[in-house]
């Protein structure tokens, strides 16, 4: 068809053909992350995150955006002068194309115009329009539908990480726990049994309905009941009271925030918590140290009391720690929340498995001796404290310390290396606060 | 005129030049282009190289009237054009003017730096109206009509540079080189034997109409809008001021006082014409353009003191031109 045609007809049959290469190309281009766009929207208009109008305004929105896109890149498609040099380039024509492409006829001498239109049809043989200008997938197509499948699938492991790492409330192993402790108390068999049955009834990942979100509610109300009927037995019952509280509301907001009602709000209401929590956790933190120091002390003693009460600074880890009761299974998740929550467990005693693991085995290390205790590197809390002797009693000097170093601590003063013992006066300082190690040898 | 006959006579016209001078076929193509371009040349290169036995060789194959003009200092415009002379005549005395060697169909202005601006300018209306203007009379000059100018770009003491419109009146401006081993070996081996030959004329009784026919044929030849825009694009990018274009040459902004005129897209466009018939082909190629906007342009740039400076030619500016302006 080509080889018998007209110079000029190949020209345009290639214009076309280019204009026809140039759609696929934008079809490609533009096709894989409309339809990304369309998939997510669809995505989240399914899981409620988004209303209808929504969806119709976005996929509209996105659907003009891509018809623009589309005939912008239509306006610059390939002239004629353009196809006249690719065929020129292609069979060698030196420009004989793009010249009977682009000139009036009307202006030309005839008899040269007859001899370039032979010349031209000359060079047809070489060209193949089918095989030479067949349509080839552009890099920029491929990489728009990499890029599309890409956000796709990155999108989908993102929402199943998130689904299975639970951000909306305790996992289901954690409730089972739970209603197992509670069935360990007589008096909380009921409890357990509906927090069992809400574990098997209520698959936690699964979007939530109204039913479940009543049984939660009612075990709350319950939990609530109790406590105001001062039913709990001791301190670590209230504190499983606390621990099952606790998890039910999450396992609530978790519902609420899933169903998608007031999502911002809620959001809101996370951070502030965060918050809170942060506040708590520092000041857990602050009392690590003595609570710690309190179990060492305690399991020390061997007298087999509980760190709680005994001191009172473990007094008031506890108190602080109360308000954290049942946290634990939320801090667990968040790992810079770790040692506050560990801390925690260890000044209330917890559940006797998981105090069992919390508390530190092995030899006790030296920070957690009482000053004037004598432990492996030593006395706990020894320095070295200059003791004015009478006259005459000089001691030798020791080894390391030279005439000079002698003088400039001053002549007839002796070292002694013995400890000073605490100081228990009634003036005695609340806190005790240890000497810089920089300090030490120049505050005499 | 058929674009093979054109070829043909080119042909001859080329291999009877080429019986004499050995090497410069670029030249010698060139200056014919020129010829049936209806423009004039400058030659530029060292004494010795065979500037003006080429122009002679030439005017010789083509069969028309040659005049040769050394120019020298003390040239005067009149010793160009001609003179009124008091003759006698039957006891009566009258003026009557004498022709001056302009009055030929090929002109050689040998050195022509060497004269003064005033005799210089006497060859520019010849140049460009084709006509001389003596003591108000004027007298047209026989068609075809060439000026075949040299100049020496060593010996520039006691010499006076053209001015640039004169320059502007050249159609191209060719650099003769140095011939090569080879070539020297064999112009060696033609001038220093017993037998010297000689260009035989090719256009011997109808030579001026032939030419009229071949400058007919070059003009006629086709040349695309898109081609035509690309003369336009370079031309337009070896102007130094203005409004900056769409293809601005930083070498043309630090180095040009002055770009080239529309002589020089004309001169251009039809050199390019005649090199395609030359090569065979009816229509104007980007090739075609390339090869001839060097000899084209290269005395149309008018250089400033940081070229000068620098030792920047208006070739290499123009090849950042060519390079850095797009075919389409």
């Amino acid at each position: 068809m080509e080889k018998g045609g007209q110079p000029e007809r190949l020209v345009d049959h290639l214009v076309r053909r280019l204009r026809r290469h140039d759609l696929w190309d934008s079809l490609s281009v533009f096709f894989p992350p409309l339809i990304a766009f369309f998939y997510l929207e669809i995505f989240f208009f399914t899981r409620d995150f988004i209303g209808v109008e929504t969806l119709i305004f976005s996929l509209a929105g996105g659907l003009g955006v891509a018809l623009a896109l589309l005939f912008r890149r239509r306006w610059t498609a390939p002239s004629k002068r353009f196809a006249a040099r690719l065929i020129d380039e292609r069979v060698g024509g030196k420009d004989r194309f793009v010249t009977l492409a682009t000139i009036n006829p009307l202006l030309c001498p005839f008899f040269l115009l007859a001899r370039l239109r032979d010349e031209a049809k000359a060079l047809l043989y070489r060209i193949d329009l089918k095989k030479d200008f067949h349509y080839r997938v552009k890099r920029t197509s491929l990489s728009s539908l990499a890029g599309s499948l890409a956000v796709i699938l990155l999108f989908h492991l993102l929402s199943q990480s998130t689904v299975v790492s639970g951000p909306y409330g305790p996992s289901a192993e954690e409730l089972q726990v739970l209603a197992q402790q509670l069935s360990e108390v007589p008096r909380f068999s009921q409890l357990a049994r509906a927090l069992d049955e809400l574990v098997v009834q209520i698959p936690i990942q699964d979007p939530p309905v109204a039913e479940r979100l009543f049984l939660i509610q009612e075990l709350l109300r319950e939990i609530e009941d109790r406590r105001a009927g001062g039913q709990q037995g001791g301190e670590g019952e209230s504190d499983l009271l606390d621990r099952v509280a606790v998890a039910l509301r999450e396992l609530e907001e978790g519902k609420k925030k899933r169903e998608g009602q007031g999502g911002e709000g809620l959001k809101v209401s996370q951070l502030g918590e965060k918050e809170g929590k942060g506040k708590e956790l520092s000041e857990g933190e602050g009392v690590e140290g003595r609570g710690g120091l309190a179990a060492w002390g305690g399991r020390e003693q061997g007298g087999g009391k509980s760190a709680r009460g005994e001191t009172e600074e473990t007094k008031k880890g506890k108190g602080e720690g109360r308000t954290g009761v049942g946290d634990r299974s939320r801090r667990e998740r968040k790992k810079g929340r770790e040692m506050g929550g560990s801390a925690k467990s260890e000044m209330e005693g917890g559940s006797p498995k998981s105090k069992e693991r919390e508390i530190p085995r092995g030899k006790m290390p030296e920070r957690y001796l009482q000053p004037g205790e004598k432990g492996e590197k030593g006395i706990k809390g020894a320095r070295f404290v200059t003791v004015e002797l009478p006259e005459g009693e000089e001691p030798a000097l020791p080894s390391g310390l030279s005439k000079g170093s002698r003088r400039g601590l001053g002549r007839k003063v002796p070292v002694s290396n013995v400890p000073l013992p605490p100081f228990k006066g009634p003036d005695a300082a609340r806190e005790k606060q240890f000497l810089p190690l920089e300090y030490r040898g120049l505050i005499r | 005129m058929e674009p093979e006959r054109f070829r043909e006579i080119f042909s001859l016209l080329e291999r009877e030049v080429k019986k004499v001078i050995v090497g410069h076929e670029d030249v010698i193509c060139r200056v014919l282009i020129a010829l049936f371009s209806g423009g004039h040349v400058l030659l530029e290169g060292v004494p010795g190289l065979g500037k003006t036995l080429l122009i002679k060789s030439v005017s010789r194959a083509l069969g028309l009237s040659f005049k040769r003009i050394q120019f020298t200092p003390d040239l005067m415009p009149s010793d160009i054009t001609g003179t009124q002379v008091i003759t006698e005549s039957d006891g009566r005395r009258e003026f009557q003017f004498k022709k001056g060697p302009i009055f030929a169909q090929v002109v050689l202005a040998d050195e022509i730096n060497r004269a003064t601006p005033k005799t210089q300018s006497a060859v520019l209306e010849a140049m460009e109206e084709r006509q001389v203007t003596v003591f108000g009379e004027t007298f047209p000059l026989e068609s075809p009509f060439m000026v075949l100018a040299t100049q020496n770009p060593i010996e520039l003491e006691g010499t006076y540079p053209l001015p640039e419109a004169q320059l502007d009146r050249f159609f191209f401006k060719l650099q003769v080189s140095s011939p090569s081993p080879e070539e020297l070996r064999e112009i060696l081996q033609r001038t220093t034997g017993a037998g010297l030959s000689e260009a035989a004329p090719v256009l011997s009784n109808n030579g001026a109409e032939v030419i009229g026919e071949m400058k007919l044929l070059l003009r006629q030849m086709i040349i695309a809008p898109p081609i035509e825009d690309y003369v336009v694009h370079l031309v337009h990018a070896t102007q130094p001021t203005g409004k900056p274009e769409r293809f601005a040459v930083s070498e043309v902004r630090k180095y040009l006082r002055f770009g080239a005129s529309p002589r020089g897209a004309q001169a251009i466009i039809l050199g390019a014409k005649g090199y395609a018939l030359v090569q065979g082909r009816v229509h104007v190629s980007y090739e075609d353009i390339e090869a001839v906007v060097y000899p084209a342009l290269r005395h149309r740039l008018i250089l400033n003191f940081q070229a000068e400076a620098e030792n920047v030619s208006a070739d290499q500016i123009l090849e950042a031109v060519v390079k850095k302006v797009p075919r389409d």
